[in-house]
């Protein structure tokens, strides 16, 4: 089997299973899922990552609870809370899934997957898949270049904390964005 | 179209960004075709805006005041977009890092051929790559390069679509040595072959070693053009202008 053939089965496999864990409503199923997908990722990256990924789904599991109990008012507050759980559920299966997905495929596969797509949107994905990693690393430069001014994230405030990555972070990407808006014009892409 | 048409005229070219003071002030020059131009001056003389209104971004893309003309081969860059533009005048931005946003060498080159629907065959990707000392990078991601290989990439990419004119801004700020040297060196090749060669340039050892002719800018207005060697000779001026003096014994 050739990489494309590979590649174009892995997306196969991530959309029916995408699917079928969306149409689930069984807490059996939907648990098991997260335990397979749990195991696979722990074998295939590593215990802390997975805990990594988890982490803000504590925060999104406290979020439908609280919906769910005070939000809701269909219903009684068991099958609330069932609810809630099996929303929290698919959510956390779908994230694993995803993490599972870009752990065994490349950006490049995924790119070169959805070429079927109209050129202009395949476009606008691989220059979005193709900055991903480079903000990341844009973000670390700055969060050095901050902490050796002594910035420092053990404050309690949010806000204090985040700005002074998030705003030059932005600036960044905003100046990079139009340098390569003007890049692709003068390599003759015409967007009209 | 006479031969007197061919090139790059600037007439009476002023240009300011959206209400602020005029960055370039009533310059007008030629560029005859097959040229390779040096254009130097300190930071914010005008350097980098002179080279967006080479190709057409500026009136198209960068928004601002536009006075006087510029003509590329009898065309007013008013009359036709970048796209157009873009075929004749090739342009290579001052960061490197910014400059690559495919997931592939060799995408990054496509990308142009396919906009002007070009054969992109292999071959003749290898030849371009080959062209720019990248021989077996065709499947690399750009990102993973040196700068000095990024800056290669976009001189492929540009060098790709052929163009009778090849643009470069301050193409060793970001460069080792080393790196700079390869790449005037391509230059130079292209130059021969009969590309013209416009290049801002801050570092003028470069300049004085590969371009013919130079033109120096000071807070918009061009103050010094000539041959390479008649402009370095003014030494007193290039003094007061804050331009580093060349280092001669390389020539």
């Amino acid at each position: 089997m050739d990489s494309i053939t590979i590649a174009r089965l892995k997306l196969f496999v991530l959309v029916m299973m995408t699917v079928f864990i969306a149409s689930s409503h069984n807490l059996y199923v939907l648990s098991s899922a997260i335990f397979i997908l749990l195991a696979y990722l722990v074998f295939l990256l590593s215990g802390t990552q997975v805990l990594y990924r988890l982490k803000p789904m504590l925060y999104v599991f406290i979020l439908i609870l609280a919906i769910q109990i005070f939000l809701n008012s269909h219903g009684s507050l068991s099958i609330r809370i069932f609810q809630g759980l099996s929303a929290w559920l698919k959510l956390t299966t779908l994230s694993l899934l995803m993490l599972a997905y870009t752990a065994v495929s490349s950006v490049s596969e995924i790119a070169r997957v959805l070429s079927f797509l109209p050129r202009k949107i395949q476009l606008m994905l691989t220059i979005t898949l193709s900055l991903i990693p480079v903000i990341f690393k844009e973000a670390q430069k700055i969060y050095m270049a901050q902490n050796s001014r002594g910035y420092n994230t053990k404050s309690l405030n949010m806000i204090k904390n985040t700005f002074p990555i998030v705003i030059p972070l932005l600036h960044r990407i905003l100046h990079r964005s139009e340098q390569i808006a003007m890049i692709m014009q003068s390599r003759g892409f015409n967007d009209e | 179209m006479t031969s007197i048409d061919m090139g790059i005229i600037l007439k009476n070219v002023s240009f300011a960004y959206g209400g602020s003071e005029k960055v370039l002030k009533d310059i007008s020059f030629s560029i005859l075709p097959g040229t390779f131009l040096g254009i130097a001056g300190s930071n914010g003389s005008g350097k980098s805006t002179l080279t967006y209104l080479l190709n057409g971004l500026i009136p198209h893309f960068i928004e601002g005041k536009l006075e006087g003309e510029v003509m590329i081969d009898g065309i007013a860059t008013s009359q036709k977009n970048v796209a157009y533009f873009s075929r004749k005048v090739g342009m290579v931005f001052q960061n490197p890092d910014f400059s690559t946003f495919n997931l592939t060498v060799r995408e990054e080159i496509q990308f142009g051929l396919r906009n002007y629907h070009i054969d992109e065959g292999k071959e003749k990707i290898d030849r371009i790559l080959q062209q720019v000392g990248l021989e077996g990078y065709a499947d690399r991601d750009p990102q993973s390069l040196s700068f000095g290989q990024k800056q290669k990439v976009s001189l492929a990419a540009v060098i790709a679509l052929d163009p009778a004119y090849i643009v470069l801004d301050e193409p060793s700020a970001m460069l080792d040595y080393r790196s700079s040297c390869e790449l005037y060196s391509i230059l130079r090749n292209l130059n021969k072959k009969g590309n013209t060669i416009i290049v801002v340039e801050h570092d003028t050892d470069f300049l004085y070693q590969f371009a013919e002719e130079v033109k120096v800018l000071n807070e918009g207005s061009v103050v010094l053009e000539g041959k390479t060697r008649d402009v370095f000779r003014k030494v007193r001026i290039l003094n007061k202008l804050g331009i580093k003096i060349p280092n001669k014994r390389k020539k």
